[in-house]
């Protein structure tokens, strides 16, 4: 299926920043390690039209339903909610005004810290405080501007851990790590421009030098739409190579949803009479377990009747796989494992005779009808089927606007139905903040050089190529490379080992992300103070990648540096080895034999001087053979 | 703080009221929003609006700025009160509302927090509330609890006596946790012998939060009337999880945190009893004996608490107590005053002032045998208040004062739990 025409995307990025917390003093960061499990409950505050979540409600009125792991160091009063916010951090707030400057948004002038309610836990207050501090500007890929609507700053929310029994753990070590939430316009129209817009701005936020690296610190959601469809949220992905993947999938997925509007719409299909009928009779002596194991601890085989729906539920080939919406659906509402539908049956171990028991119980001769099962415990089951007619019923009109979880495949899955327009409050700990028009000026006079600048400069002002100069920025080693080189580094040999060895060290699997940035420089530091050679960079680059001091390394593998006279003797002794080769071969043995010396030399000698070497012995060789 | 003269002006000629839909022009930029109100925390020449994603924003008009009123403020919805129906022969329970953080949410001026919930609709929040009990609801004022003192206390003391003389199982009494240890201290001299829980509780986060503890708190408050034990107790989180409770005798429970949610300790004797989510309570000691119920709701303003600290001269001592008929000192350690001050504290007792030494460290007793100070004290006429909290002390001397014929042998006896000879390691 070709990607549908009229694709509109926005996405919204979330960057934690490297400061302190947004509202205390904590350290941000992340521990393997969490303490304690202070028990709490959110209670569903009215909104402003008086509606309450109801299963909120529910968990509320059960008792405590989350439990929270506190980090000494990470994680403070403050993020137990036993003490009000203070801030917030004045850093945080400066590079929230520097992004806006460099993407030319229009700053508000106080801003104002809100209250947006979460009573899933994942906030210990059931809110996640977060302000505006800009609206517009745009940033550019290739030759289209992408449209900025708003950049806030906020608060992360707490690490979810585990959820058993009812009880969802979480860790504080997150909660309250600063994020800039940076929401373009829906102005991508393919899957690329979309990988584009984040890898932009991205790379802006790291030139601010003030943002987080790694896994897990900036996070994306995606909005989705073709025409006809509706909007779609992805939320939370991780990896920018998925990301065109993400919305070539859903774009699809769309179309097909379409598809199959248009289909149950000639069939002049209706929404399924919700009711879950009982099928348990129909299914003596079934041998599939899922079936059999059900009934046998005291469940039910409960049914609906999807007059209409055959074929879509998965067909034409794999297709039309409405039946996957509907089982996910059931996962989520019910807590069920999955569900059958009669369009991949027979099959699973239930065979063409229940099928057509089914079938008989709903009361369905059409050839178009379809229906769906769930096996389980009675309430489970039930709860499963309604949740399938839901969606079924939904799949008359297309697409329903929904949230979904990123997979690591590329494809996503339903999560809950988009949130309505956001609940706010003015978080009233907090005063409103002037924003000071002298430093917004001070900071617009100095923004962060933008990675092409950066580019450009390198390659002026070190005469590298431009390719190198692309890598360096691109992989955030252009500082170091610089440090190397006002240190004295010849800086051929440090952009050369800053990106052909490190893409080396990579290719084998190496994270050069863990190198220690001191590290290369006490390399370069010795280098240039000759105690090796050259030759010997990669060779330390991959020790300090392991962790190894380069002092240590230089060591352990022999590397020191050797006098002129010491290299001298250790190739003539090689040259007089192989004599009779040298006699034979002439001047032309240089060339092999500087196989044998540079393995008896490498990283001690520069390898031009051992050429010069080898060159004056052969020759002396030869002349005393005369 | 108000608009700013052009600023009003630039508004009203625009027609733009609060709730209208506006579009602002900031020099090049625009903005749209919602018009919200204006208070002390903004800038006089800034409006605040709400943007379409619900943030609030200020945003400075200057000179050539504009203002454009989009469309007029929508009508808002009434909010549907969540009226709970009791089931027949649910305990009845009284609430008596005072203010406080459980009954604050913004306050339009200062954009901060203020006492502004009415009482029912708090208690309409309160899951479970209106479903297990009959609620009888009053709300004598609305402040936050710095701003209590003698004439509220007796105001509240008539309050709580008129809602328990009701048919009632007990009286709940929503409370600012600043000063709610006075407030509990002064009903449990009032209401003496009162045969029924009236259990004073607050939030140390305000009701408009999810995670409130003024509604596990209610609940909670109300549950112990239902079943618990007579006297005046305060209710509060027992620790940092949402299902621990502790109940603490009116005389004996102090705030010993600005923030936590289990602010509230019993120093010297620890918490009376505990009580769990589903409301079944432990009592970790016996209740105090229930004396003749003679309600005493009277207090002598003219009483001041005094803390020494190291430096402070007759002259200082003086000024502070001028006119008042009896003095708290919080001494030092065992309830010491330097002894430049032992002559003051001899011409206040001469001249009639009832004068009693409590201690400001915050566990142990007052003992003034053991340093000759103490014996200087004493010998000066100074009553020593053995481990009586010196904020029920205050408390117990205004009432002393103005009910007992010797008010000095009041102070001298244990009337309401507030002190014991003993102290146990706890």
């Amino acid at each position: 299926m070709k990607i549908p025409k009229g694709l509109r995307c926005g996405i919204e990025i979330h960057q934690q920043l490297d400061t302190r917390k947004l509202f205390c003093a904590c350290a941000t960061g992340l521990s393997d390690e969490g303490h304690g499990a202070y028990r709490r409950r959110l209670k569903p505050v009215s909104g402003e039209l008086g509606a309450i979540d109801r299963a909120a409600m529910i968990q509320y009125k059960k008792g405590v339903g989350f439990e929270y792991q506190t980090v000494p160091g990470l994680s403070c009063l403050v993020d137990l909610d036993e003490e009000p916010p203070v801030g917030p951090d004045a850093d945080a707030v400066r590079l929230g005004l520097t992004f806006s400057a460099m993407i030319g948004a229009d700053v508000v002038d106080e801003i104002h810290f809100m209250r947006k309610i979460v009573v899933d836990g994942s906030n210990t207050t059931g809110y996640q405080r977060s302000a505006l501090i800009s609206v517009g500007g745009h940033v550019d890929i290739g030759h289209k501007k992408i449209g900025i609507l708003t950049t806030c700053l906020e608060e992360d929310a707490a690490r979810k851990i585990s959820e058993e029994k009812g009880i969802v753990t979480y860790r504080l070590d997150r909660l309250g790590i600063p994020l800039l939430e940076i929401a373009t316009a829906p102005d991508m129209e393919t899957p690329e421009e979309v990988r584009e817009a984040a890898l932009r701005i991205g790379t802006m936020l790291r030139a601010t030098k003030g943002v987080k690296r790694g896994i897990g610190t900036i996070r994306e959601d995606l909005n989705i739409s073709i025409p006809g469809g509706a909007r779609v949220e992805i939320k939370g992905a991780q990896e920018l190579r998925l990301l065109p993947a993400y919305v070539e999938n859903e774009a699809k997925r769309q179309a097909m949803l379409i598809e199959i509007k248009g289909i149950l719409g000639k069939r002049g299909a209706v929404a399924p009479a919700g009711d879950a009928v009982d099928v348990s009779d129909a299914f003596g002596g079934c041998g599939s377990k899922v079936i059999s194991s059900a009934l046998s601890s005291g469940g039910i085989v409960c049914a609906v009747a999807l007059p209409g729906f055959a074929g879509t539920l998965n067909g034409s080939g794999g297709k039309y796989r409405l039946g996957a919406e509907l089982a996910q659906r059931a996962r989520v509402k019910a807590g069920v494992k999955g569900i059958f539908h009669s369009d991949e049956l027979p099959g699973y171990g239930i065979g063409e005779g229940y099928v057509k028991a089914v079938f008989e119980r709903l009361g369905l001769k059409g050839e178009h009808d379809a229906f769906a099962i769930c096996a389980d415990r009675k309430r489970k089951a039930e709860k499963a089927i309604a949740a399938v007619a839901e969606r079924a019923a939904e799949a008359l009109s297309g697409v329903p606007e929904e949230t979904r979880d990123p997979m690591p495949d590329g494809t996503s899955r339903y999560s809950r139905p988009l949130p309505g327009a956001d609940r706010m409050s003015p978080e009233t700990d907090i005063p409103p903040i002037a924003v000071d028009r002298g430093e917004l000026a001070e900071i617009a006079a100095n923004l962060p050089e933008m990675p092409e600048e950066t580019e450009a400069r390198l390659v002026s002002a070190h005469g590298i190529n431009a390719q190198q100069a692309s890598v360096l920025v691109a992989t955030d080693r252009h500082e170091l490379f610089e440090r190397l080189v006002s240190g004295g580094a010849e800086t051929a040999i440090a952009a050369a080992t800053l990106t052909n060895t490190y893409s080396e060290l990579e290719r084998e699997g190496t994270d050069t992300q863990s190198i220690d940035g001191a590290h290369i420089l006490r390399i370069f530091e010795m280098l240039s103070q000759g105690a090796f050679a050259k030759e010997a960079v990669p060779e330390l680059v991959k020790k300090a990648a392991e962790g190894v001091d380069p002092d240590k390394a230089v060591e352990s593998l022999g590397l020191s540096a050797v006098g002129q006279e010491e290299a001298r003797d250790t190739i003539a002794k090689i040259v007089s080895e192989r004599a009779d080769f040298v006699r034979e071969r002439g001047m032309s043995a240089v060339g092999p034999l500087m196989g044998p010396v540079m393995g008896a030399l490498r990283g001690k000698i520069d390898g031009g001087l051992a050429n010069s070497l080898l060159t004056e012995e052969i020759k002396r060789l030869l002349a005393e053979g005369k | 703080m108000a608009y700013s003269k052009r600023l009003e002006t630039l508004l009203s000629k625009a027609g733009a009221e609060i709730g209208c839909r506006l579009s602002v022009r900031r020099g090049g930029a625009r903005f749209e929003g919602i018009l919200m109100g204006h208070g002390d925390a903004n800038d006089p020449d800034a409006i605040v609006i709400k943007t379409a994603g619900g943030y609030n924003a200020g945003i400075m008009l200057g000179e050539g700025d504009s203002v454009e009123v989009l469309s007029p403020p929508a009508k808002t919805q009434a909010r549907k009160k969540g009226t709970g129906k009791a089931k027949n022969g649910s305990p009845r329970v009284a609430v008596v509302g005072t203010g406080g953080t459980i009954a604050a949410s913004v306050d339009a001026a200062s954009g901060a927090l203020g006492p502004n919930r009415a009482l029912e609709d708090l208690l309409d929040e309160v899951p479970g509330l209106r479903d297990d009990f009959e609620i009888v609801a009053e709300q004598p004022f609305a402040v936050f609890s710095e701003d209590m003192g003698p004439s509220r206390w007796t105001a509240l003391a008539e309050a709580v006596v008129s809602a328990a003389a009701k048919d009632v199982a007990g009286v709940v009494v929503t409370h600012g946790t600043d000063t709610m240890g006075h407030s509990a201290a002064a009903l449990s001299f009032m209401l003496r012998g009162i045969g029924k829980p009236i259990v004073l509780t607050g939030a140390q986060r305000s009701p408009d939060r999810p995670s409130s503890d003024a509604f596990g708190n209610i609940l909670s408050a109300a549950r112990y009337c239902a079943t618990g034990k007579p006297g005046v107790y305060v209710l509060m989180r027992g620790g940092l999880n949402d299902d621990e409770y502790a109940l603490f005798e009116g005389t004996r429970a102090k705030k010993m945190h600005t923030s936590r949610r289990d602010a509230f300790r019993a120093p010297n004797v620890g918490p009376f009893a505990t009580m769990d989510d589903a409301g079944a309570i432990e009592y970790l000691r016996d209740a105090l004996p229930v004396a003749k119920y003679e309600p005493r709701t009277r207090l002598e303003p003219a009483v001041a608490l005094v803390k020494i600290y190291p430096g402070i001269g007759p002259a200082e001592l003086s000024a502070l107590v001028s006119g008042k008929k009896g003095i708290v000192i919080e001494g030092t350690g065992m309830g010491h005053v330097p002894s430049a001050l032992i002559g003051t504290v001899a011409d206040l007792v001469s001249s009639g002032v009832l004068v009693g030494i409590a201690t400001q460290c915050a566990g142990g007793s007052v003992n003034l045998n053991v340093y000759g100070t103490g014996r200087a004290l004493q010998a000066a006429g100074a009553i020593p208040l053995s481990d009586t909290l010196p904020e029920t002390a205050l408390v117990k001397m205004m009432w002393a004062l103005a009910n007992c014929e010797d008010p000095a042998g009041a102070m001298r006896t244990p009337l309401a739990g507030e002190c014991s000879d003993r102290r146990e390691l706890v």
